[in-house]
């Protein structure tokens, strides 16, 4: 009898024993990436938390429940500056709708004409592109800087979205290049012999066939410049011309009042659109780095 | 062919190469000739720069209103921004010969542009300069000629939550006749008796605040011709008291000291209401009031009447300076004359840039201090009779030396030097970074 039944119930018990270690093995697993994600967002969490907070709680009170909603925090804000925050936030769309267009046709021609044409000296300017990347900003930032004023470009948009139109994000272009030396070379031929130059190829067969890393190419764009300060803030003294970073920094004085409420309640506004844009091109983006081999 | 030729290059792409250098001649020359500016007929069109907060910026720009309706004919084109962005902002565009015509300097910087030439010597422009006391106007001068001028003037004081003293069940010393020892003995009796940390030691590694201290024995931080002005006996007498009272547990652990500095004023003990007092300039203390919610006393630096002679001076709050390159040098110094005299002027700014350096209008405008610029005033106001001759102009290269301080300070408090090795990396460093060595 025993002999019998002992091994029947053996198997269901190590199946129970297996399902309770996966459950478990799960439970943990699933306890870790909660425990990751929310230290991951917890400051953000204490940003739109404080942005509700009365100042004198914002460092008092490490706890993320503010005991009254100071809504006003956002009222005050987006009229604190010497403009309202809109102009701030229009004035940054203006410049990221530039750069995503120059960057979008000027970086996409560039890569065409890396990976698919023959031209003398090509690897040696490939490299010279890439080798853009590795320059820091403060070698090149005073050279640019005068030569945009002897163009009357300072406290103008011009020298944030010219560049962008002359391809001078090599990263894209990179980007790109890998892109479309994944197309297969047949498609090319096949519309060649169809009768399309490289115009037609470019624009036809391509730029469709692009569209990840085009969208990557965009949202990055949108990202960069968005929260880009260096630069914004060199070229756009004018009051009447500041973009949102510099709008952000105007709330600050390290050794006087800083309206700590309305910064952070500007800066939830300020992730807004980058939320949202993130959002609606967060299916490309991954397709789109995936498929460049950039990892 | 080929080896005729090993770079590959043909000779009609170094022919383009050659077009476009030589279109690219002219504007590198271009580069060259535009510095001429700086003539007394203008153009009227002045630029406009200062750091500060959204308070700031909002009555600043109220100040260029009035300044335009009286000077027809004048635009200017203000340009707020935040200090340290501030700093980038102007590099940039001095470097780049576009400097703004007015802008705020600070002590630290105010030599540097100078001796780069970037700065007009202001006796060039018509400004009265009347209401000034001349140790004022002094901490803008450097070789006899004057590059910025005084906005308005701060001290140290020592900042108390008054709520936590009456907690720990003390009460608040005679501030006149205080000596170090005292303010050790009531800090540990402080951080001993109450809930709150009896000073959270972030000022022990301000230059400034150590250059009271070395007055108070008859020295000073620098001399008059640039050079250190103190014995290393005053500055081992400085750290080791800083030992004894993190031995005593008066001040916070040396891990909390180098966070509380990091966090910058707003996340300090004392604004968060964790500590009980701190040393802070006086135009800190509105800051302060607003983050704790509750209202601070001021107490002098201890040390004034048991030294040798009192330490404690006035510290120019920031300048007004003109750039060389000044496209209307007549409507730059109106401009500069207006923000320092007009009563238009000053009845917006107060004492937020430092209580006025004019004293008639830092007179005039008493009255209407806000309460935590009237704290400032009153504790000026008191400490004024006894002052001494303020110190001199720091040394060019002085601006490196807050950091080496820090950086000394942070070493003792880890106990990975000791009191003399402090002292002696301490002298080292600032003597190189000042050219004194």
């Amino acid at each position: 009898m025993t002999e019998t039944g002992a091994p029947a119930p053996a198997p269901t018990r190590r199946r129970a024993e297996r399902g309770a270690a996966t459950g478990l093995k799960r439970f943990v697993f699933h306890l870790l990436l909660t425990v990751s994600a929310m230290v991951m967002i917890y400051p953000l969490l204490w940003m739109l938390s404080a942005s509700f907070k009365p100042i004198d709680e914002i460092f008092a009170d490490p706890g993320l429940i503010p005991s009254t909603w100071e809504w006003s925090n956002y009222a005050e804000g987006w009229n604190a500056l010497p403009h309202p925050f809109e102009k701030y936030i229009w004035n940054s769309m203006l410049i990221v709708a530039g750069s995503i267009v120059g960057n979008l046709v000027s970086c996409s021609m560039a890569a065409y004409a890396f990976a698919r044409l023959r031209f003398p000296m090509r690897g040696m300017l490939f490299a010279v592109m890439l080798g853009t990347i590795m320059l820091p900003i403060h070698v090149v930032i005073i050279p640019q800087y005068i030569l945009f004023n002897n163009l009357g470009w300072v406290d103008t948009f011009w020298p944030l979205i010219v560049p962008k139109l002359l391809a001078t994000d090599a990263f894209f272009v990179f980007l790109m290049v890998q892109f479309i030396r994944g197309l297969p070379r047949e498609l090319d031929e096949a519309a060649s012999i169809d009768g399309c130059g490289y115009w037609g190829t470019y624009l036809r067969i391509i730029m469709p066939l692009c569209m990840p890393a085009l969208a990557t190419t965009a949202i990055f764009t949108f990202i960069w410049t968005w929260n880009d300060f260096y630069s914004q803030l060199i070229y756009l003294r004018d009051v009447d011309l500041q973009t949102v970073p510099l709008a952000l920094r105007l709330f600050m004085d390290s050794t006087g009042t800083t309206n700590w409420g309305a910064l952070f309640a500007m800066s939830i506004v300020a992730l807004g659109p980058i939320f949202g844009f993130f959002l609606a091109g967060q299916r490309y983006l991954v397709r789109g780095i995936a498929t460049t081999g950039i990892k | 062919m080929q080896s005729s030729n090993p770079s590959g290059v043909s000779r009609r792409t170094l022919a383009k190469a050659g077009l476009l250098g030589a279109a690219a001649s002219p504007l590198l020359a271009a580069c060259g000739n535009d510095s001429g500016g700086g003539g007394d007929e203008g153009d009227g069109e002045l630029d406009f720069w200062w750091w500060g907060s959204d308070p700031r910026h909002e009555y600043t720009q109220q100040i260029i209103d009035a300044f335009l309706a009286k000077n027809e004919g004048v635009t200017i084109k203000p340009s707020p921004n935040e200090f340290d962005a501030y700093w980038d902002a102007l590099n940039v565009s001095v470097s780049g010969n576009n400097a703004p015509d007015v802008l705020q300097q600070d002590e630290r910087y105010l030599r540097d542009y100078a001796d780069k030439n970037a700065l007009l010597p202001l006796e060039e422009l018509d400004i009265d300069l009347s209401n000034i006391e001349d140790g004022t106007i002094k901490t803008g001068q450097f070789d006899g000629k004057t590059y910025g001028i005084p906005t308005g003037v701060n001290s140290f004081a020592l900042l108390v939550n008054p709520a936590l003293v009456e907690a720990a069940g003390l009460t608040l010393p005679d501030d006149t006749a205080w000596s170090w020892a005292d303010y050790a003995q009531f800090v540990t009796d402080l951080s001993n008796q109450g809930d709150a940390i009896g000073n959270s030691a972030i000022s022990f590694s301000n230059e400034s605040l150590f250059n009271v201290f070395a007055r108070q024995k008859g020295e000073s931080l620098y001399t008059d011709d640039g050079k250190l002005g103190f014995t290393e006996a005053t500055m081992n007498e400085w750290w080791q008291m800083v030992i004894d009272l993190r031995d005593a547990g008066a001040i916070p652990a040396a891990s909390q000291i180098v966070e509380a500095f990091a966090a910058g004023q707003d996340q300090a003990p004392l604004a968060t209401g964790t500590g009980v007092t701190e040393f802070y300039w006086t135009n800190q203390i509105g800051a302060i009031q607003s983050v704790l919610g509750s209202d601070l006393v001021l107490l002098r630096v201890p040390g004034e009447s048991t030294g040798a002679q009192p330490g404690l001076y006035l510290k120019s709050a920031m300048y007004w300076s003109v750039s060389r390159t000044v496209s209307d040098k007549a409507a730059a110094g109106k401009l500069v004359d207006f923000l320092l005299n007009s009563d238009e002027s000053l009845d917006l700014m107060l004492g937020d840039r430092g209580l006025p350096s004019n004293t008639a209008q830092r007179e005039r405008i008493l009255p209407q201090l806000p309460a935590d610029q009237k704290l400032g005033a009153d504790y000026i106001a008191a400490i004024t009779p006894t002052l001494a001759d303020a110190p001199p102009v720091p040394p060019i290269g002085s601006g490196g030396v807050a950091d080496i301080m820090l950086g000394v300070f942070e070493t003792l408090i880890f106990d990975d030097t000791t009191v003399e090795e402090t002292t002696a990396a301490f002298i080292e460093q600032a003597n190189t970074a000042i050219g004194a060595a």
